[in-house]
């Protein structure tokens, strides 16, 4: 099936006109003209965005999702980024963060939530990657995941931790363009990051659909991920 | 101008959902929204039966009366002292201001409104506590903020302050006080 003529379907009917409106990119809107950073890679239409996808300084539309294989510290394995077959959520976090970061893991864990109530968990996968190795132990992770109320024990979900800290600069800094900077706020005991809120949907085939700034409600990514799992049915 | 009209920016512009990043940015970036109008968006939540608080909707902002709305969730390590510099503004100005506090995290077979009761009776709360539905849409019309975030509007509905993060007793306070009058 013609990707545009699927959007521009989806579009009439309602069923994505929220997706998008998030940071950076704006409101995805149907326009006459197509727009100037139409990609043939992607299923959803581009969202308007601020310059061309490579003036940002992580992925955006129709750019290339990066291929980086990291340890998964619960199950033990290794887990490629661009494995799945099935539109993938991937964002960058680290447990300790207070604010931004249960934001983006509530946005993932609000699909995920609700992929499992409609009985198609397998249709999606969430690989938020840790930027910080040190603290992000496999017990700790756990926590989290109970804290959030994330099911890590379905396979849709793969907490990724780079083995140090230079690799996590090399991966999330460097590769995905995520920038990080320890610091150590004078009212509390322990180091945080200044740090990007990132989320990223790439479509399966290892291109990137939309790129999320921490402004969203769980729903604006439910809505892409159903928008782009139909339109690759 | 520090006092934003959020709601009647989004009114004037058509459909709340749709009226797009650029309303959002605009909020945050000084507040040049229109409220010459005075349109004012308001949005229905379902209300749960918690600790000072009954099971039902409430519309907000109130019509006709001063609202602060507390946007938070029960994952949020930072809500509990927000909701606590909350309570301790809301004994000051008793009954002039109806507080409302929403979460949107999604309602599932592991995750009900009896957990949302818990958590806020755990946590000292002690008015209306409410589920934004499955849309999120007030979380939609308040701009998508990060959590916690306060968002005071005046008895009209024009939003006059907000705040992420923990605010000050005093300054909730304070700024309750310049809408009641």
């Amino acid at each position: 099936m013609n990707r545009r003529s699927y959007l521009r379907a989806a579009m009439g009917a309602g069923a994505v006109g929220l997706a998008g409106c998030l940071g950076g990119e704006g409101v995805t809107t149907e326009t006459e003209t197509p727009s100037p950073y139409a990609s043939a890679d992607t299923y959803l239409d581009a969202p308007d965005l601020d310059g061309p996808p490579e003036s940002y300084p992580w992925p955006a539309h129709g750019q290339s999702l990066p291929e980086v294989t990291l340890p998964d510290p619960l199950s033990g394995e290794s887990v490629a980024t661009t494995q799945f077959d099935r539109p993938t959520f991937v964002t960058f976090f680290y447990h300790n963060c207070q604010t931004t970061c249960p934001l983006l893991i509530s946005g993932l864990q609000g699909v995920q939530a609700t992929v499992a109530d409609e009985g198609d968990p397998d249709s999606v996968a969430f690989l938020p990657i840790s930027f910080d190795p040190q603290r992000d132990t496999a017990d700790a992770l756990v926590d989290y995941a109970d804290r959030m109320r994330v099911d890590v024990d379905h396979d849709n979900w793969h907490f990724l931790r780079p083995a140090d800290r230079e690799r996590a600069k090399s991966v999330v800094q460097d590769t995905f363009g995520v920038r990080f900077q320890r610091t150590q706020p004078e009212d509390m005991d322990m180091y945080m990051f200044d740090h990007r809120g990132i989320v990223l949907l790439a479509n399966g085939d290892g291109y990137v659909e939309r790129s999320y700034r921490e402004s969203f409600a769980w729903q604006d990514l439910y809505d892409d991920y159903e928008a782009l799992r139909e339109a690759r049915a | 101008m520090r006092r934003r009209a959020f709601l009647a920016g989004v009114g004037a512009a058509g459909t709340a959902g749709l009226a797009g990043c650029g309303m959002v940015e605009r909020m945050y970036g000084g507040g040049d929204g229109d409220d010459s109008d005075g349109s004012v968006t308001r949005v229905t939540v379902s209300t749960i039966d918690a600790r000072g608080s009954d099971s039902g909707e409430i519309t907000v902002p109130v019509e006709g009366s001063p609202t602060l709305v507390d946007a938070f969730a029960t994952w949020c390590s930072p809500c509990k002292p927000a909701l606590d510099n909350l309570a301790a503004a809301r004994q000051q100005v008793g009954s002039d201001v109806v507080f409302v506090s929403s979460t949107n995290e999604p309602l599932t077979g592991d995750f009900g409104r009896e957990d949302i009761a818990e958590w806020w009776a755990d946590h000292g709360g002690e008015w209306t506590v409410a589920h934004d539905g499955n849309n999120s849409e007030l979380f939609r019309e308040l701009g998508r903020p990060s959590i916690p975030t306060a968002v005071l509007f005046d008895a009209a509905g024009q939003e006059a302050w907000r705040h992420t993060g923990i605010p000050e007793t005093e300054t909730v306070i304070d700024e309750i006080q310049s809408v009641t009058g």
